[in-house]
C-alpha cells in the first residue's frame, strides 16, 4: 500500500528505465566488481562464486532466487525492485539501502526517477543509532571461556548527544542453542550455528564485559568520512535481514566487522579468502594498517581492574581498615576520606567477588554490601579513587604483536643436533612477549615445531600441540582464584628413546592449582594434574600419569619474561615408573616482532632401575606475523 | 578444499574444545568472538528486557523495549519507557551510585530525566541524600527506584528547574 496515490503507467515507465539501468549495469559489468561483491558478501574461492550471507526469510536479503550464487541475477533483481516494488509494508527503496547508494553512484542514476516511498522504519532507526562517529570496540581476552579467550569485537556508533552509554552498538555473534559442549564446538567449527548481528545500548555491552565478565573494553575510533557513516548503518540494516553461518576460527565477528569495512569501501581489501584464522587483535592491526583507526582510543575498565587499582591507590592506612572491614562485616566508626576510600574498595571487592545477579550473592556478602551502601549514602567525600582508573598501554592490544608466530632455530640434545622450525597460528605462550597481553596466560592452539637433522636426513615432528592452555590467576589483593591449565597434542617423550619405533605420544593433560605471587614480578604456581598418553611406545598403549606440576614465572618485563618450571609424575596402566621433567625458557623481544627465545629442558625416567636422562638446549628466533 | 580441510581441523578442535567448555560450564553459555554468543543464556536479571530485544530486525530490537513489551509496559512516553528499561538493566550499578553520589551510571539517569548537563553534580548529590528514601525497603525494584529518585529531584526546586522529563 503506497501513500501516494499514481497513475499505474508510472510504475511502468520506472520499470523501463530500469531495464534501461540493467543493460548499463551489464556494459560496465557492475555484477563482478569489488564493490558489489562486497556489498553482497560473495566469496569466490577456486572460481566459484557464493555469498557468505542467507535470508533469514526468503526474499528478504537477497532480491533474486537465484542470488546466493549469481551476482549477476541479484544486481538485475535490485535494480528492478528499488523501481517497481512499491506496494510492499516495507518497499524495496527501504530494505536496501546501502546498495541503493551504490548502484546510484555508479550508475549513475537520476534520483528523481526512483518511487517516493516512506520509509517509516528505517527512518526512525536512523534517527535513533544519530551517530557522528563509530568506533571498534574489543573486550579483552577472557580465560574463563574458550570461545572468549582470543577476545572480542564490535561496533559502537557514537550519538550526537555525546551519551556515551546510550550509543547504540551492533555485535555479531553467533546463535547457539545445543547445550552440548562438544556439539557446540563441533558446529562453531563447521558453519552449524547462524550468526546475525544484534543491536544493543552500549550500556549493555559494558554491564556484560565490565561488570560480567569483567574483560576491559578498548574503543578505537574509525577513520570514516559521513557518507561513509551512513553507509556503514545502511549496510547494517541490510544485514538485519540476514544470516551467516558461523564460523569460530575465521569467519567469525572480527572478521565481519572487515566486511562490513570492505563494502563501505571496496578499494580496500581486508579479508583474504585463503586466511585460515581471523583474531580480534589481528583485526585491530589489518585496521590501523589500512588507515581505518583515527589513533583515538578510549578504555573502559573490567570491575576487577578497577578494584585492583582502587587497592593499590589507597594508602596503608585505608588498606588496613578496608581488611579490618572485609574480615569483620561491620562499618567504620568514624567518617572520615580513610573510611570512604575503605568502603569504596570494599564495594568494588564484594562486586568482582560475586556473581552479576545479586541474587546469587553470598548472603553474608549481600548483607554486609547493603549495609555499606547506606553507611556510604551519608557522607559526601569523594574518594577520589576512580581518577586512577586508566588505560595501561602495555595492556592495549594494538601495542601488541601480531597473533600468528613463526620460529626457527637449533638445539642440541643428549641424543643429537637438529634445525628446529615451526609455525604457531595463535596466540602467546606463557613465556612470548606479554604486551598487549596477558603475562598469565598462554593460548597455544595449532602449531608444529619440526626438526631437520642433517646427519641423517632425517626430518621429523618434534611437537603439535592442538591446543595448549594455561591460565594463571595469581593470589594477589584480597583476590583468591584458580589457576588450570590444559592440554592436548602430540609430545616428544625422547627419555624413552630405544623403548619403540617412535618417542611420540599423543597426550591430554588436565591440571588445576593456585597461583601465589611473592613479588610483584614473579608468580609461584602449583598445580596438581593428570595426564592420558596414548601411543605404541606405551606397554599398553594408553598411559595413565596423575603428577604435579610447580612453576616460576618471571616477567623482567612486557617484553622479557622467563618460565621455569618442574613436573613429576607417576605412570599408571602403562610404564609404573616416574617421570620428572626440568623446563626452562626464555624470551626477549628485543626488536619490534622479532624475538629471542633460549629453553633447557631436562628429564629423568628410572626405568627398571637404571636412570635415563635426556638434556637439550634450543635456541631459536620467532617472528611475530 | 578450504572448508573440507577446516572440517577436519574441526574434528580435532572439537575434542580439544570440549574439556575447557565443561569447566567453564557455569551455566553462562559462551559469549565473545568464539563459538558464539548467547549474550544473556542464563544470566538472570537481563533475560527478560533482552530477550525481547534479541529476535528480528534491529527495528524490533530497538523499538520493541519502548512500545510496551512485557517488562517494560510504561504506560507512558518513550522518554519514561527508557527510563525504565535504562533503569531495569542498570539496577544494581545505579543503587551503589546513588550511594556515592556520583557516577557515569547516575550522569546517563540525569540525561534520560531531561537534567542539564551543568545540573549533573546537583542530580548526584540529591540522590544520594535521598538513598535512605530510595532503598528504604529491600523489595525495591528498578521501577519503584525510578519512581523514587523522580519523587527527589521534584522536591528539589533548583534541580527540578533543570530537568525537563521526569
Amino acid at each position: 500500500m503506497s501513500l501516494f496515490a499514481e497513475h499505474p503507467i508510472q510504475n511502468a515507465l520506472r520499470g523501463l528505465y530500469a531495464d534501461e539501468l540493467i543493460d548499463k549495469a551489464k556494459a560496465i559489468k557492475l555484477a563482478d566488481s569489488r564493490g558489489w561483491h562486497a556489498l553482497m558478501h560473495y566469496d569466490k574461492f577456486l572460481g566459484q562464486v557464493r555469498s557468505e550471507a542467507r535470508d533469514k526469510t526468503a526474499g528478504e536479503f537477497f532480491a533474486s532466487a537465484q542470488g546466493v550464487t549469481d551476482p549477476e541475477a541479484e544486481l538485475n533483481a535490485t535494480i528492478k525492485v528499488l523501481f517497481t516494488d512499491i506496494y510492499s509494508p516495507e518497499p524495496a527503496r527501504c530494505r536496501y539501502p546501502a546498495r541503493e547508494i551504490f548502484l546510484v553512484r555508479e550508475l549513475s542514476i537520476d534520483t528523481k526517477r526512483l518511487p517516493v516511498v516512506d520509509c517509516v522504519k528505517y527512518r526512525d532507526w536512523l534517527n535513533h543509532v544519530s551517530p557522528n562517529s563509530v568506533s571498534i570496540v574489543f573486550a579483552s581476552f577472557y580465560m574463563g571461556n574458550p570461545s572468549s579467550m582470543f577476545g572480542h569485537t564490535f561496533l559502537r556508533f557514537h550519538n550526537r548527544n555525546g551519551n556515551a552509554l546510550l550509543d547504540s552498538s551492533f555485535n555479531y555473534a553467533a546463535n547457539a542453542e545445543q547445550g552440548n559442549a562438544i556439539a557446540y564446538a563441533w558446529f562453531g567449527m563447521t558453519g552449524g550455528f547462524p550468526g546475525t548481528y544484534s543491536m544493543h545500548p552500549y550500556y549493555v555491552k559494558i554491564n556484560e564485559y565490565n561488570d560480567m565478565e569483567s574483560r576491559d573494553l578498548w574503543e578505537f575510533r574509525l577513520k570514516v568520512t559521513d557518507e561513509e557513516l551512513l553507509f556503514m548503518q545502511a549496510h547494517l540494516w541490510e544485514l538485519s535481514s540476514a544470516y551467516f553461518p558461523y564460523y569460530y576460527l575465521d569467519e567469525n565477528c572480527s572478521y565481519q566487522l572487515l566486511t562490513l569495512l570492505e563494502a563501505t569501501r571496496p578499494a580496500v581489501k581486508l579479508t583474504s579468502p585463503y586466511s585460515l584464522y581471523v583474531t580480534p587483535t589481528d583485526t585491530l592491526h589489518t585496521l590501523e594498517d589500512a588507515g581505518f583507526l583515527t589513533g583515538e582510543s578510549k578504555y573502559r575498565a573490567a570491575i576487577f581492574t578497577r578494584y585492583m587499582t582502587f587497592y593499590e591507590h589507597a594508602d596503608g592506612d585505608a588498606r588496613e581498615q578496608f581488611l579490618t572491614l572485609r574480615k569483620s562485616r561491620a562499618l567504620p566508626v568514624t567518617m572520615t576520606k580513610k573510611d570512604t576510600v575503605a568502603v569504596d574498595i570494599l564495594l568494588e571487592y564484594y562486586k568482582y567477588m560475586n556473581d552479576y545477579a545479586i541474587e546469587n550473592w553470598l548472603a553474608a556478602d549481600l548483607a554486609h554490601y547493603q549495609k555499606l551502601l547506606s553507611w556510604r549514602a551519608n557522607t559526601a567525600l569523594d574518594s577520589g579513587l576512580e581518577a586512577y582508573v586508566q588505560a595501561d598501554q602495555d595492556k592495549n592490544p594494538l601495542n601488541g604483536l601480531k597473533s600468528s608466530q613463526f620460529h626457527l632455530g637449533y638445539y642440541q640434545s643428549s641424543l643429537s643436533g637438529a634445525v628446529v622450525l615451526g609455525i604457531r597460528p595463535a596466540l602467546r605462550e606463557l613465556q612470548d612477549v606479554s604486551r598487549g597481553f596477558s603475562p598469565w596466560s598462554q593460548i597455544h592452539v595449532m602449531s608444529f615445531t619440526a626438526s631437520y637433522l642433517e646427519a641423517k636426513n632425517l626430518l621429523r615432528l618434534e611437537e603439535f600441540n592442538l591446543v595448549d592452555i594455561f591460565a594463571l590467576a595469581p593470589w594477589q589483593a584480597q583476590i583468591t582464584k584458580f589457576s588450570y591449565r590444559l592440554r592436548t597434542g602430540l609430545y616428544r617423550h625422547d627419555v624413552f628413546s630405544g623403548f619403540g619405533p617412535s618417542t611420540l605420544s599423543w597426550d591430554s593433560t588436565a591440571g588445576g592449582g593456585i597461583t601465589l605471587l611473592p613479588f610483584k614480578m614473579v608468580g609461584w604456581f602449583v598445580m596438581a594434574q593428570a595426564s592420558a598418553q596414548v601411543a605404541s611406545l606405551w606397554d599398553n598403549t594408553i598411559r595413565i600419569t596423575p603428577g604435579v606440576m610447580t612453576g616460576l614465572k618471571f616477567n623482567w618485563s612486557v617484553r622479557f619474561a622467563t618460565l621455569l618450571s618442574y613436573e613429576l609424575d607417576y605412570g599408571l596402566i602403562s610404564n609404573a615408573l616416574a617421570t620428572q621433567k626440568v623446563d626452562f625458557r626464555t624470551v626477549w623481544g628485543f626488536w619490534g616482532p622479532w624475538a629471542l627465545e633460549i629453553d633447557a629442558f631436562y628429564t629423568r625416567a628410572d626405568v627398571q632401575n637404571t636412570l635415563q636422562e635426556f638434556t637439550r638446549v634450543t635456541g631459536m628466533i620467532k617472528l611475530f606475523f | 578444499m578450504k572448508k573440507s580441510l577446516k572440517l577436519s581441523l574441526a574434528s580435532l578442535v572439537a575434542i580439544s574444545m570440549a574439556a575447557p567448555m565443561a569447566i567453564s560450564a557455569g551455566g553462562y553459555g559462551a559469549a565473545g568472538c568464539g563459538l558464539g554468543a548467547i549474550v544473556f543464556g542464563s544470566k538472570p536479571g537481563m533475560i527478560q528486557i533482552l530477550a525481547a530485544t534479541t529476535n528480528g530486525t534491529f527495528y524490533s530490537q530497538t523499538f520493541g523495549i519502548t512500545t510496551g513489551t512485557s517488562e517494560c509496559d510504561a504506560g507512558g512516553s518513550k522518554v519514561q519507557a527508557e527510563q525504565k528499561v535504562y533503569a531495569y538493566n542498570n539496577f544494581g550499578q545505579l543503587q551503589k551510585e546513588i550511594a556515592q553520589g556520583r557516577g557515569e551510571r547516575l550522569q546517563t539517569l540525569a540525561y534520560l530525566m531531561g537534567c542539564d548537563a551543568k545540573s549533573a553534580d546537583a542530580f548526584g548529590t540529591v540522590a544520594q541524600k535521598n538513598y535512605a528514601q530510595i532503598f528504604a525497603d529491600s523489595s525495591v525494584d528498578s521501577d519503584a527506584m525510578l519512581k523514587r529518585v523522580r519523587t527527589a529531584v521534584q522536591s528539589d526546586a533548583s534541580l527540578s528547574a533543570q530537568c525537563s522529563a521526569l
